[in-house]
C-alpha cells in the first residue's frame, strides 16, 4: 500500500505515520505538511523498510491534495481542524479518484460533506470521514453493542480526554468551536438543539480514567449514528476533559462568546496550552488518559436492556489506530464503496476491535455490580 | 466613586474564584464504581 499523510506533522499525524511504517502491507508513504524541516527530520527517522517521501502541502488546498495524491493508493487525512481542512482534502481525493480516510470530527462539516457524496460515487472514490476515536472507535463500538439487540432505542457516547494526553491545538480549537454552537442531539425521536455544555453530567470511564464530568455538544456521532438508526428515541454527544479546570476554561470561553473565529480559537489554545501545568496542578487529581464510553440501550426478547463499551489508553493510540485500520481497509481495496461513508458504514466493527486487541487494546463492558461504598 | 466600584468589582471577583474554587473542591469526591469493567471477548 502507499498511502499520503496529510498534516504528518501535527501530533494525530506523527503517530499515524509512525504506525504505518510498522505495517508489513505498507511499502511506500508520503508525507505531507506545511513545514519542511520538520517533514524532513520525520522523514529521516522513519527510512527503514518503508520508502518516504515528503511533499509541502496545504491541507485546505483542494488542488495540491489532489496533485500530491495522484500515485498513492489511500490519503489519510490526519490534519485538522476539521472544518478548515476536511472539505478540500476529499474535493483533492475525488478529483484524483484515490481512497481517502479522515479525522472529520466536526458536526456541521460531517452534514455539509454529504454534498459531494454524488460525486464520490460518480468518481468511484471510497472515502471514509471520521476514522479517529470519537467519531471512528465510538460509532464501530456503537455498531458492535448494537448486534446484540433487537430493537434500538437509545444511544449515549461519551469521550473523556486530558490536556496533557496529546490533545492537539486543532482538537482543542475544535472543542471551543463545538462548545460555542448549539448541541444536537435526538430525544423522543425528534432532532433537537440547545446550548452546548448545560449542566455536568458524571461518566464512569474504564480506568485509570474513571468519573470524569461530562456536557452536552454537537458531534458527528449524531449525524451519522441517526442516518443508521433511523428510528432511534434518543441519541447525545457528551465530551469533558479530565482536568475540570480546563473544561471550565473552554466552557466560560465558549459562554462568554470570546472564541468565534478560528484566529481567536487559535489564540485561546496557546494560551491553554500555556498554563496546562497551572490547570493540571488544580484540584481534583486528573488522569492523563482519554477514555470513551457507549451506552446502548434497547431490547432483547421484549425485555429492556443496556450495553456499555468502554476503552481508555492514550489519546493518540486509540486515534491512530482506528485512522491506520481504516487507511489499511481501504489502501488495500479490502473495503470498496464509493461514497462518504461514516466508520460504521464503511468499515466492520469486529475487525476493528480484531486489530485493537493484536495491539494489546482492550474494549471493556460495564457490569453493573453493588460496591460497599453505593450502600451508605 | 471610582474607589467604590473598583472594591466592588474585586468584591465580586473574589466570590466569584471562591464559588469556583468551592466547586473545584466539592466536586473532587467521586462516586463510587458504576461497576465493574471486564474485557469484551471477541
Amino acid at each position: 500500500v502507499k498511502a499520503l499523510v496529510v498534516g504528518a506533522t501535527g501530533i494525530q499525524g506523527r503517530r499515524a505515520t509512525a504506525e504505518l511504517t510498522r505495517s508489513e502491507a505498507v511499502d511506500k508513504l508520503v508525507l505531507a505538511g506545511r513545514d519542511g524541516d520538520r517533514l524532513s527530520e520525520m522523514a529521516d527517522l522513519l527510512r527503514g523498510r518503508v520508502e518516504i517521501g515528503t511533499i509541502l502541502l496545504d491541507a485546505s488546498d483542494a488542488a495540491q491534495v489532489a496533485e500530491a495524491s495522484a500515485q498513492v493508493d489511500v490519503i489519510v487525512s490526519c490534519a485538522g481542524p476539521a472544518h478548515l481542512t476536511e472539505p478540500a482534502c476529499i474535493k483533492g481525493a475525488l478529483a484524483a479518484g484515490t481512497p481517502c480516510v479522515t479525522l472529520g470530527d466536526d458536526h456541521s462539516t460531517t452534514q455539509s460533506i454529504a454534498a459531494l457524496n454524488e460525486s464520490a460515487v460518480d468518481s468511484k472514490t471510497t472515502v471514509v470521514s471520521g476514522c479517529g476515536l470519537t467519531p471512528g472507535l465510538t460509532n464501530l463500538l456503537a455498531v458492535y453493542a448494537a448486534r446484540e439487540l433487537e430493537e434500538i432505542i437509545e444511544i449515549q457516547i461519551a469521550v473523556a480526554c486530558s490536556l496533557r494526553d496529546h490533545l492537539g491545538s486543532a482538537m482543542v480549537r475544535n472543542l471551543l468551536r463545538a462548545f460555542s454552537d448549539d448541541a444536537r442531539y435526538v430525544s423522543e425521536w425528534r432532532d433537537l438543539s440547545s446550548r452546548a455544555g448545560g449542566l455536568p453530567e458524571l461518566a464512569y470511564f474504564p480506568e485509570p480514567v474513571g468519573w470524569v464530568e461530562t456536557f452536552n455538544c454537537s458531534h458527528p456521532e449524531v449525524v451519522t449514528l441517526r442516518r443508521r438508526f433511523p428510528d432511534i428515541r434518543s441519541l447525545r454527544y457528551r465530551t469533558g476533559l479530565t482536568e475540570r479546570a480546563g473544561m471550565d476554561a473552554i466552557r466560560g470561553l465558549a459562554a462568554l462568546r470570546l472564541a468565534p473565529s478560528d484566529a481567536a480559537r487559535r489564540v485561546w489554545a496557546r494560551v491553554l496550552r500555556a498554563i496546562e501545568p497551572a490547570i493540571s496542578s488544580l484540584p481534583p487529581r486528573s488522569p492523563q488518559w482519554t477514555g470513551a464510553r457507549v451506552d446502548v440501550r434497547g431490547r432483547v426478547d421484549g425485555r429492556a436492556t443496556t450495553i456499555t463499551l468502554g476503552i481508555a489508553d492514550h489519546l493518540s493510540n486509540l486515534v491512530s489506530a482506528t485512522v491506520v485500520h481504516a487507511a489499511l481497509e481501504l489502501g488495500s481495496r479490502r473495503v470498496e464503496r464509493p461514497g462518504i461513508n461514516a466508520p460504521e458504514d464503511a468499515l466492520d466493527s469486529a475487525a476493528l476491535l480484531s486489530f485493537f486487541y493484536g495491539r494489546g487494546m482492550r474494549v471493556g463492558r460495564l457490569t453493573p455490580e453493588l460496591f460497599e461504598g453505593s450502600r451508605a | 466613586m471610582i474607589g467604590r466600584v473598583s472594591r466592588l468589582a474585586a468584591i465580586g471577583l473574589g466570590v466569584a474564584l471562591g464559588a469556583w474554587w468551592g466547586r473545584l473542591l466539592a466536586h473532587s469526591k467521586v462516586p463510587p464504581p458504576e461497576g465493574r469493567w471486564r474485557e469484551l471477548k471477541l
